[in-house]
């Protein structure tokens, strides 16, 4: 009994801490931002902007917590569409971006499809699945692409490493806690150790697109650079 | 597969180990991903910095190497202007002294004659110093004649058999390009001369797509790449040095290699042509 309440405890101070983490991106890209024009920086400040305009306007009106489950799945396809762009705009490869526009009309036509078609009364685990491991693989390339340049240096240098890191861990962490809440949302243990990561991993994710956001984006090329399209 | 299995039997234990385990095995090949990119990149940037440094070195090398050969250069025409035409001009100067005018008219014209002899063979002189510096046969005709003279001139003294071929030469490379490969040619061959003790040096001259080859065969010692690069690590070789930079300048690959055979040494010079208007 006082386990579950201590669990209470952080997970409610968890979840004001991630609701408030919202701010730190939005404030910093705002602010101090200094490659507004960065495509990984924009990306993830509209999602920033999204994500606190539901959490604070939305979720905090009583009427709309009822379409808690509309409104997640809004979110994936939202969510989706914007990390599909920012992966179409920053993996070189030509071959890879056809699979990407081929995969996002896929995955977007399901998405629309179960938007439609399933009751809103559960959590979207596999639309949740789907999309987060399309983008653990788009992160994966995009990451093993920028290695295989051996004329990219520095890529800790540039926003958009971050963004992508920011993603990875975010997708990597949530990908178990996704699966499994369709099934197990309405047992409170579950739902206290989903919101547990889901919030630790929400704040970490902000805090890496508000380190983001001051980079200044100085990514170097060796002077032999040609950026091969493929 | 086998997890949603258990999941679906199983307790709200099992799902608690499930999600700690997965999302923890998931985060751990995430961040082992990121921290394998990070610490790849730092290795792949201390690796350039490293390349950066040595092809500095050998550019500070190369450099003090063409300085020497220049200054190398400088002393020789000096000394053989020194060394050779002042005395003959100083000779010719006490053949037409002032006492000259009170010898007798066969004496005088004697001493005119001599000073005469010495004041051509100082031309003659002269004229090699400035053959040396830029060949006329190159300026006038080409590398090609160039090199043939050259290679007569070595055969003529007998100490050698040198011959080379032109297989395509309808187009002729740019005079700077002329003169760079023929300065080449004549290092490598210098060089042959100097060390290897072959018996017959052979050229001979091609082109493949849009490259300009010559191929130096000698069947003397010679040197393979790996002594070229030793050699550019010393402060030793500095006619090789010469041929790098000049290969430089060119955009060439040079090439020091053991024939098939295991018989002769092969040299080849790579000139890219497309980056160099050739002129017919």
């Amino acid at each position: 009994m006082l386990y579950l309440e201590k669990h209470t405890i952080i997970t409610t101070v968890l979840r004001n801490i991630a609701v408030l983490s919202d701010l730190l991106p939005l404030i910093l890209f705002i602010f101090f931002a200094r490659s507004k024009k960065n495509i990984g920086l924009r990306v993830a400040f509209y999602i920033v902007v999204f994500s606190a305009f539901i959490n604070f306007f939305v979720l905090s009106n009583r009427q709309a917590r009822e379409y808690t489950f509309l409104i997640g799945r809004i979110t994936t396809i939202f969510e989706y569409s914007l990390f599909s762009l920012l992966f179409f705009n920053i993996i070189v490869s030509r071959a890879f971006k056809k699979g990407i526009v081929v995969i996002t009309i896929l995955i977007g036509l399901y998405l629309l499809y179960d938007l439609f078609s399933t009751a809103n009364n559960s959590f979207d685990s596999v639309p949740s699945g789907i999309t987060s491991l399309t983008f653990l693989i788009y992160c994966i390339f995009y990451l093993f692409e920028r290695v295989s340049d051996p004329t990219s240096l520095f890529l800790y240098s540039s926003p958009v490493f971050w963004v992508v890191v920011a993603l990875i861990i975010y997708f990597a962490g949530t990908f178990f806690p996704f699966i499994y809440a369709q099934s197990h949302m309405k047992e409170d243990q579950f739902i206290s150790e989903y919101d547990l990561i889901h919030d630790t991993l929400y704040i970490i994710k902000n805090l890496l697109f508000g380190f983001a956001m001051l980079i200044k984006d100085t990514t170097i090329k060796s002077p032999s650079s040609i950026t091969k399209k493929k | 597969m086998i997890l949603l299995q258990i999941t679906n039997q199983s307790s709200p234990l099992n799902i608690s180990g499930v999600l700690f385990f997965g999302t923890m095995g998931m985060l751990a090949l995430a961040i082992g991903l990121v921290l394998f990119i990070i610490f790849h990149q730092r290795r792949v940037i201390r690796y350039q910095l490293q390349l950066k440094e040595m092809e500095e070195e050998q550019q500070k090398i190369l450099l003090n190497a063409s300085i020497r050969w220049q200054e190398e250069e400088r002393q020789r025409i000096a000394a053989d202007l020194h060394d050779d035409a002042g005395p003959l001009l100083a000779t010719a100067r006490l053949y037409l002294n002032e006492n000259l005018v009170k010898q007798d008219i066969s004496t005088q014209l004697q001493a005119i004659y001599n000073a005469k002899q010495i004041i051509d063979d100082t031309i003659q002189l002269i004229r090699n110093i400035s053959h040396s510096l830029m060949p006329p046969t190159l300026k006038n005709f080409g590398l090609e004649s160039a090199v043939n003279d050259l290679f007569q001139k070595i055969s003529g003294s007998g100490s050698m058999n040198a011959s080379s071929r032109f297989h395509d030469y309808r187009q002729r490379l740019r005079p700077e390009q002329e003169l760079l490969v023929f300065r080449v040619i004549q290092e490598l061959v210098n060089n042959i001369l100097k060390h290897s003790n072959a018996s017959f040096i052979h050229v001979t001259q091609n082109y493949n797509e849009d490259r300009f080859f010559i191929r130096l065969h000698h069947d003397g010692r010679g040197i393979t790449q790996a002594d070229v690069e030793r050699l550019n690590k010393s402060a030793l070789g500095l006619g090789l040095k010469n041929i790098q930079s000049r290969a430089r300048v060119l955009h060439a690959k040079i090439d020091f290699e053991k024939d098939m055979s295991q018989t002769y040494y092969k040299v080849t010079l790579e000139v890219p042509v497309e980056e160099y208007e050739m002129i017919t």
